[in-house]
């Protein structure tokens, strides 16, 4: 792929396909989490690229020359769930503890956010090659950013307005993450 | 059900709707992904329960993580193996099972030795959330389509045929749905439960 094209995939994943809002992935946490501000989402979107960083330098060389060469696709789901959870494990004890720790963040909610394993599984079906990847990682990052301070700040404004009962929690936050991939879906 | 349980269904539906909503394109995808997510999560909790006397406080998240993965690898590879169809739409996503939330929850509770039931109780939570993903998928084909149980039956509905509303086909229809179908499934549990309490 040219220059050009992987800038056209990182702009993609922040916005036209943007994998939380037109691949719904890791929308359950940005709802859980929006409470927090722009600040804490910066830090948690950092902290899932650099995860997905870790794991796509694994994943890539792992899926082209073990997994498809020998026939173990069957074992590609288990495969990455590991490979996540040993980044997760790399970047706590090499990171976090020695030269971040403001970055620390509960690491089971990290292995269990669907973005770093959608993002990990989406890359291999659309066949990016291994800096693509890197392009398309990015670009999820950034994107999760992007929807998670968007929904943080609405939901500010929505707990302090009476909504129907039936519609208070999830259905609300619901509605407000149509109306944002609806933005979305107008640039595509 | 028990009130506990009552109250902590829409928040369940929710975390595990990452996987489904994106399987409610139509009522037979909808329904595959929810027979998954029974398999899998009936499948996990009954081995978690099985075995719950080797998993410690230390290692029980990375048991439960390979046992969810392992069945839904298993699922996803009969899918890809018998319902091609099926699999074409849903293939990644039932490989997101591994990590739902839902399904991680309730497997992980399989291992507490107070928790009695378990296994049932995973049964009737996946049924619920089965026949919730299903109502979504079939009011998005419906109206998105104009068309019912499309890739067995394929009955149409003429008045939807004629008028599609093509946003339910799309992400924002899927949230939408999803939306308005937690927003009745909280009402109709509320009633319930209210019903329940006046006798």
């Amino acid at each position: 792929m040219s220059f050009s094209e992987m800038l056209a995939v990182l702009i993609g994943c922040v916005f036209v396909n943007n994998y939380v809002l037109v691949r719904f992935v890791g929308f359950e946490h940005i709802a859980n989490d929006s409470k927090k501000n722009a600040k804490y989402n910066a830090k948690v979107s950092l902290l899932f690229t650099l995860i997905l960083v870790i794991a796509t330098t694994i994943t890539f060389p792992l899926d082209k020359w073990v997994l498809i060469p020998n026939g173990f696709e069957w074992a590609r789901n288990l495969v990455y769930v590991l490979v996540i959870a040993l980044s997760v494990f790399l970047v706590e004890t090499l990171i976090m503890k020695r030269t971040a720790e403001w970055l620390k963040y509960d690491s089971i909610n990290v292995v269990l956010n669907s973005v770093v394993l959608g993002t990990l599984l989406f890359n291999q079906s659309y066949n990016y090659d291994w800096l693509t990847s890197y392009f398309a990682v990015i670009g999820t990052g950034i994107g999760y950013f992007l929807v998670a301070t968007i929904v943080s700040g609405l939901r500010k404004r929505i707990d302090m307005k009476a909504v129907p009962e039936s519609f208070r929690g999830v259905p609300i936050y619901l509605a407000t993450l149509t109306i944002l991939s609806l933005a979305v879906y107008a640039f595509a | 059900m028990e009130e506990k349980y009552r109250k902590i269904l829409v928040e369940v539906i929710f975390l595990g709707l990452t996987p489904a909503l994106a399987a409610t394109i139509n009522s037979i995808s909808a329904i595959s992904m929810g027979v998954g997510i029974i398999f899998i999560m009936v499948m996990s909790t009954l081995t978690m329960r099985l075995f719950r006397s080797f998993v410690t406080e230390e290692n029980k998240y990375f048991v439960t993580l390979v046992v969810t993965t392992l069945f839904a690898s298993i699922f996803q590879m009969v899918t890809e193996a018998y319902f091609l169809d099926a699999y074409k739409n849903i293939g990644v996503y039932i490989a997101l099972c591994s990590v739902n939330m839902m399904l991680f929850a309730v497997s992980n509770g399989a291992t507490k030795k107070e928790e009695k039931g378990i296994v049932v109780k995973a049964f009737l939570f996946s049924l619920a959330f089965c026949v919730i993903i299903f109502i979504v998928g079939s009011i998005r084909e419906i109206m998105g389509v104009g068309t019912f149980l499309g890739q067995v039956k394929d009955i149409p509905v003429k008045f939807f045929a004629d008028n599609k509303v093509l946003i339910l086909q799309k992400a924002p229809g899927a949230f939408m749905v999803g939306s308005i179908v937690t927003a009745l499934v909280a009402f109709v549990l509320k009633k319930t439960g209210k019903n329940k309490e006046a006798k």
